[in-house]
C-alpha cells in the first residue's frame, strides 16, 4: 500500500552490482523501484507499470536504452512524457546519444563513473520536481 | 664705331654739297659766261627785198622789184659791260646802187641777249633775237630794225630746216603803229602834207636751244596817209624782205654748230662729275685699303707669333708621332693576333662540319632510340593501367585524359565513357550524408586552382557508381606543372571502404572497451559510496580509511579509462570540435568554483585576477573546461599546503610577450600559476609527452595518470591555441594557455573528448 504512493522509479540496467547499488540507494530514499535487465524487459515494465522516471542504461543486450526510449517515446501519452535518466559510461558527444537526447526529451544524460550515488539522486529529484 | 660712322657721314654730307654747289655753278655761271655775246660778235644776211609800188595814177600796183639787202649786226663797243651794237639794214639794186639803208644802235646785255634801256639810240626791249632756251609757244619780244618797234612774237608752229627744229613765230604788230614818214621823207609830199605808215607782217625762224634767228621773213603794205587827218589815202608800196636761202642754211650750220657745243660741254661735264665722283670713291678706298694695309701687317705680326706657336707645337707633336707610330706597332701586332685568331676559326669551322656529320649519326641512332622509348612508353601505359589504385588524368580544364583499369572497375565506368569528358560531369562525389561536394571543394578543381597536391583529410568524401552505390575515397591530386603553368592533374584515388571499418571497428572497440572496463569500478564506486554513507551500518575508524582508500584507487582507474579512451580518439584524429561562442571568463570562473571544494580541503590559496568579466570566443566549452580544469587540478596536487595557486584570464595584445613567449595575435590567455614543487629542468622538456610524470611529481602525488597534460596539449594543437610553461623546481610552476580571439577552430571527428 505504501508502496503505491511512493515515487516509482524504474532502473533499466544489465550489471547487476550497479543496479544492485542504485536500488538500494533509492529504496533508502524512499522511491519503489521496478528493476529491468535489458530494453524489452523494460520497454514493456515501463509501458505496464508507467514509473515516475526511468533509469536507463544504454549498452544492454536484446535491446539497447535508445532504441527502448525511442520506442517508448513512440507508443502513448505516458511514454512521450516520462522523464529519463540516460546512465551509461558511454560518452555523451556520442552524436548517436545526442540525437537521441534533441529527438526524446525530455532525457537527461548522466555518466556513471563520474557521477556518485547522491548527486544521481539529487538530479533525480530535481527531474521530478521534488525538492528535498 | 661711333666716331668713325660719324666721320663718314661728315664726309659723305660735305662730298653732297660740294657736288651740288659745282652743279649750280655750271648752270648759272659757267654755261650763261660760255654763250654770251662776245665783243666780236656778228650777224650776216643776205635778204631778198622785193618792192612792189603802187601807181597812183594807174591806181594798181605796178610789180615786184627785187632788191638784195644786206642784214646784218656787229659790235662797235662796250659800255659798263653792256654791248653797243649796230644793227644794219642795206638795200642794193640788184645791180649794187644802193637804195636805201637804215642803221641802228642796241644797247645789248651780253649775256641775256636782251634791250638794255638807257644804251643804243633809244629805249628798246626785247631781244635782240630770240631768248636762249625758248620754250615751244613762249612769246617773246624782237625789235625790228625796219619797223623800230617792239614785235610782240607768237608762236606759229614748229619746223625742220635742214634737219634743224626750228619754231616760227608771227606777229601783225598789233597796236603798233608803224610810221615811216621820217625815213621815207625823200617822197615826194612825204612829211608835208602826206605820211606813210604800214601794216607789217613779220614772221621769225628761231632755233630754240640757241635762240638763233635762222630766217625771217616781213611782208608790209605801206601806205599814204593824210597827215593832218591822219586817215590812210592809198598804198605806196608792198615790199617784203626774206633771207636768202644762202644765209637760212648759214644760219642752220650756225645753230647746228652751237648746239653741238653745247652738247658736247655737257657731256664733257657730265664725265667730269662721274670722273670726280670715280676718283672720290677710289681715294676713299683706297684709304681704306691703306688701313686694311695697316691690319694686315698687325695680323701678320699675330701671325708670326702664331708660327712661333706652331713651331712648338710641331715639336711637341712629333713626340705624339713617336707615340702614334708606338700604337701603329701594336696595331699591326694586334692585325697578326686577328689573322691567327681568324685562322683558328676556320679549323673550328672544319671541326663544326664533322660535328656536323656527327649529329647526323647521332640522329640516326636516336630515331632508333625513339622507337625503343616508345616501346617502353608503351610497357609503362600498361602497367599504369594495372595500378592497384584508380589514376585519372585531366588536361587544365579538367577534362580527362587518361583513366586506369582500376579507376575504371572502382567507379563503375568504361574509359570511352569518360575519356574527353568533363571529371565534374563523369565523377559523381558526395559526402556521408548523401550531399554533393560543391565544386570548389572538389580535390581536382582545388588542386587546378591552387596549383598544390590536394589530399582529402577532412571529412569522408563518397564516390558514387551509376548502380547509386557509393565507397568512401582517399583522394590525392597532383597538378601538372610545365613551365610553371597547370597542364593538368593526376588524381589517384583508393577505396576506403575497409579502412574505414577498420576505423570504425577501433572506435568502437575503444569506446565498448571502455565502456567495458569501466563498468566494474562503477560498481565498485557505487558500493562503497553505499558503504562509505552508512547506509548499510557504522563503520569504524579503520573501514572507513579503507574504504576511502579503495574509492580513491578505484577513482584513478575510472580516470585511466577516460585518458585511455581521449588519448585513443586524439591518436586516431577521431575527436571533434565544436564551437560556440562563449564568455571564456565565466567558464574559467565556473570551473574555478567547481574546484573550490578540494582547493580548501588542500588549504591552498586561491587568487583570482582579471579585468574583463565578459569576453566572448567561439570555443568548445568542454573541451576548455577539460584544459583548464587540468591545468588548475595540477597545480592542486603539485603544491603544498598552503600554498597558492593565482590564476589570471585576460585579452593579450598581438606583438606581446609572456612568459617568454612572443604572442602572434591578439589572444585570450589564462594563466594558472603555483607555489609548488616545480618541474626539474632537466625533464621539462618531456612534460607534455604521454605518461609522462616528473620525478618529484610521481613522489609526491601517486595517482596522476601522466596523460593530463598530453591531452591538453592535444587539444590546444587541434583547436589553434597553444600551451606553455614556467617553472623551477621548489619554487613553482606557471602555466600559459592561449586562444586566439578569433576563436577555437572547428573539428569535425566522430566523438568528443571524455572528461577527465
Amino acid at each position: 500500500m505504501a508502496e503505491d504512493k511512493k515515487t516509482k522509479i524504474l532502473i533499466v540496467e544489465d550489471e547487476e552490482v550497479i543496479c544492485k547499488a542504485y536500488a538500494d540507494e533509492l529504496r533508502d530514499e524512499g522511491f519503489a523501484i521496478l528493476i529491468a535487465k535489458n530494453g524489452q524487459v523494460g520497454l514493456e515494465l515501463a509501458l505496464r507499470e508507467k514509473p515516475d522516471l526511468i533509469l536507463l542504461d544504454i549498452l544492454m543486450p536484446v535491446m539497447d536504452g535508445l532504441t527502448m526510449m525511442d520506442q517508448l517515446r513512440q507508443k502513448d501519452l505516458y511514454g512521450k512524457n516520462v522523464p529519463i535518466i540516460l546512465l551509461t559510461n558511454l560518452s555523451a558527444s556520442e552524436e548517436k546519444i545526442m540525437k537521441a537526447i534533441t529527438k526524446d526529451e525530455p532525457a537527461y544524460y548522466l555518466v556513471k563513473s563520474d557521477w556518485n550515488l547522491s548527486q544521481v539522486v539529487e538530479k533525480i529529484r530535481e527531474r521530478l520536481g521534488i525538492h528535498t | 664705331m661711333a666716331a668713325i660712322n660719324k666721320k663718314k657721314w661728315f664726309i659723305g654730307i660735305m662730298g653732297v654739297a660740294v657736288l651740288i654747289s659745282a652743279i649750280l655753278f655750271w648752270f648759272f655761271f659757267v654755261i650763261p659766261n660760255l654763250f654770251k655775246l662776245q665783243k666780236d660778235f656778228t650777224y650776216e644776211a643776205e635778204v631778198l627785198s622785193s618792192d612792189n609800188f603802187y601807181n597812183e595814177a594807174k591806181g594798181e600796183f605796178s610789180g615786184a622789184s627785187i632788191s638784195a639787202t644786206k642784214f646784218s649786226y656787229s659790235v662797235i663797243g662796250e659800255q659798263n659791260g653792256v654791248l653797243t651794237i649796230k644793227n644794219t639794214f642795206d638795200v642794193h639794186k640788184l645791180t649794187g646802187e644802193p637804195i636805201f639803208s637804215v642803221e641802228r644802235l642796241y644797247g645789248i646785255d651780253p649775256i641775256t641777249g636782251k634791250h638794255v634801256a638807257g644804251f643804243g639810240d633809244k629805249n628798246r626791249d626785247g631781244y635782240l633775237f630770240a631768248p636762249k632756251g625758248l620754250k615751244k609757244g613762249e612769246p617773246f619780244t624782237y625789235w625790228h630794225i625796219n619797223y623800230d618797234g617792239p614785235a610782240h612774237m607768237q608762236f606759229a608752229g614748229e619746223e625742220t630746216i635742214n634737219g634743224l627744229t626750228v619754231y616760227r613765230y608771227e606777229t601783225h604788230y598789233e597796236g603798233v603803229n608803224i610810221d615811216q614818214t621820217k625815213n621815207l621823207g625823200f617822197l615826194p609830199e612825204v612829211g608835208v602834207t602826206r605820211g606813210i605808215n604800214l601794216d607789217p607782217y613779220l614772221q621769225l625762224w628761231i632755233e630754240p636751244q640757241t635762240g638763233t634767228l635762222i630766217n625771217y621773213k616781213d611782208e608790209t603794205t605801206a601806205y599814204y596817209y593824210d597827215l593832218k587827218t591822219g586817215k590812210r589815202l592809198y598804198p605806196w608800196n608792198k615790199f617784203s624782205n626774206t633771207f636768202k636761202h644762202s644765209s637760212i642754211i648759214t644760219q642752220v650750220e650756225i645753230a647746228k654748230q652751237k648746239k653741238l657745243f653745247i652738247f658736247v660741254i655737257n657731256l664733257g661735264v657730265l664725265i667730269a662729275i662721274i670722273l670726280i665722283a670715280f676718283i672720290t670713291i677710289l681715294v676713299w678706298s683706297l684709304r681704306h685699303l691703306y688701313t686694311a694695309k695697316k691690319d694686315v701687317a698687325k695680323n701678320l705680326k699675330k701671325l708670326e707669333g702664331n708660327q712661333i706657336k706652331l713651331k712648338e707645337e710641331q715639336v711637341k707633336s712629333k713626340d705624339t708621332a713617336t707615340i702614334v707610330s708606338l700604337q701603329n706597332e701594336q696595331l699591326e701586332k694586334t692585325k697578326k693576333a686577328t689573322l691567327n685568331v681568324l685562322d683558328d676559326l676556320k679549323s673550328e669551322e672544319k671541326i663544326l662540319k664533322d660535328a656536323q656529320l656527327a649529329s647526323q649519326n647521332i640522329l640516326e641512332d636516336l630515331n632508333i632510340e625513339k622507337s625503343k622509348v616508345e616501346i617502353a612508353r608503351a610497357k609503362e601505359e600498361a602497367i599504369l593501367l594495372s595500378i592497384g589504385d584508380g589514376l585519372i588524368a585531366t588536361d587544365e580544364k579538367g577534362i580527362i585524359t587518361f583513366i586506369n583499369k582500376t579507376a575504371e572497375k572502382l567507379l563503375g565506368k568504361k574509359s570511352e565513357e569518360v575519356m574527353g569528358k568533363s571529371f565534374f560531369e563523369v565523377i559523381v562525389i558526395e559526402d556521408e550524408k548523401g550531399v554533393s561536394i560543391p565544386f570548389q571543394k572538389r580535390p581536382v578543381s582545388m588542386a587546378l586552382a591552387g596549383g598544390t597536391t590536394t589530399t582529402t583529410t577532412g571529412p569522408t568524401y563518397y564516390y558514387v557508381r551509376p548502380d547509386k552505390t557509393k565507397f568512401p575515397v582517399a583522394i590525392m591530386v597532383t597538378p601538372i606543372i610545365l613551365d610553371g603553368k597547370i597542364i593538368g592533374t593526376i588524381e589517384i584515388f583508393r577505396d576506403i571502404t575497409r579502412e574505414k571499418e577498420i576505423d570504425r571497428a577501433k572506435s568502437e572497440f575503444v569506446s565498448l572497451a571502455s565502456h567495458q572496463l569501466k563498468t566494474p569500478p562503477t560498481a565498485v564506486k557505487l558500493l562503497t559510496e553505499r558503504l562509505l554513507g552508512g547506509k548499510t551500518g557504522t563503520l569504524t575508524e579503520k573501514q572507513k580509511e579503507y574504504l576511502n582508500d579503495i574509492h580513491s584507487e578505484n577513482q584513478r582507474s575510472i580516470e585511466l579509462v577516460n585518458a585511455l579512451l581521449n588519448v585513443s580518439r586524439i591518436e586516431m584524429g577521431a575527436f571533434t570540435i565544436q564551437l560556440n561562442k562563449k564568455n571564456v571568463c565565466t567558464v574559467v570562473q565556473s570551473v574555478l568554483y567547481e574546484l573550490k571544494s578540494i582547493i580548501n580541503r588542500k588549504q591552498l590559496r586561491l587568487e583570482e585576477v582579471y579585468q574583463n568579466k565578459s569576453i566572448a570566443i567561439p570555443i568548445d566549452e568542454a573541451l576548455f573546461r577539460m584544459v583548464v580544469n587540468n591545468l588548475v587540478m595540477n597545480a592542486v596536487n603539485y603544491t603544498a599546503e598552503g600554498g597558492t595557486i593565482h590564476v589570471e584570464y585576460k585579452e593579450v595584445n598581438k606583438g606581446q610577450t609572456l612568459g617568454g613567449k612572443f604572442l602572434g595575435e591578439n589572444s585570450f590567455v589564462t594563466v594558472v600559476s603555483d607555489t609548488g614543487y616545480g618541474i626539474p629542468k632537466n625533464q621539462q622538456n618531456k612534460l607534455f609527452t604521454k605518461f609522462f610524470r616528473a620525478d618529484n611529481a610521481r613522489e609526491k602525488h601517486t595517482d596522476g595518470t601522466g596523460l593530463g597534460l598530453y591531452i591538453v596539449k592535444s587539444i590546444l594543437d587541434n583547436s589553434g591555441g597553444s600551451i606553455w610553461f614556467t617553472s623551477e623546481e621548489n619554487k613553482g610552476t606557471t602555466f600559459y594557455v592561449a586562444i586566439p580571439m578569433t576563436g577555437m577552430k572547428a573539428r569535425t571527428g566522430k566523438k568528443g573528448l571524455v572528461d577527465i
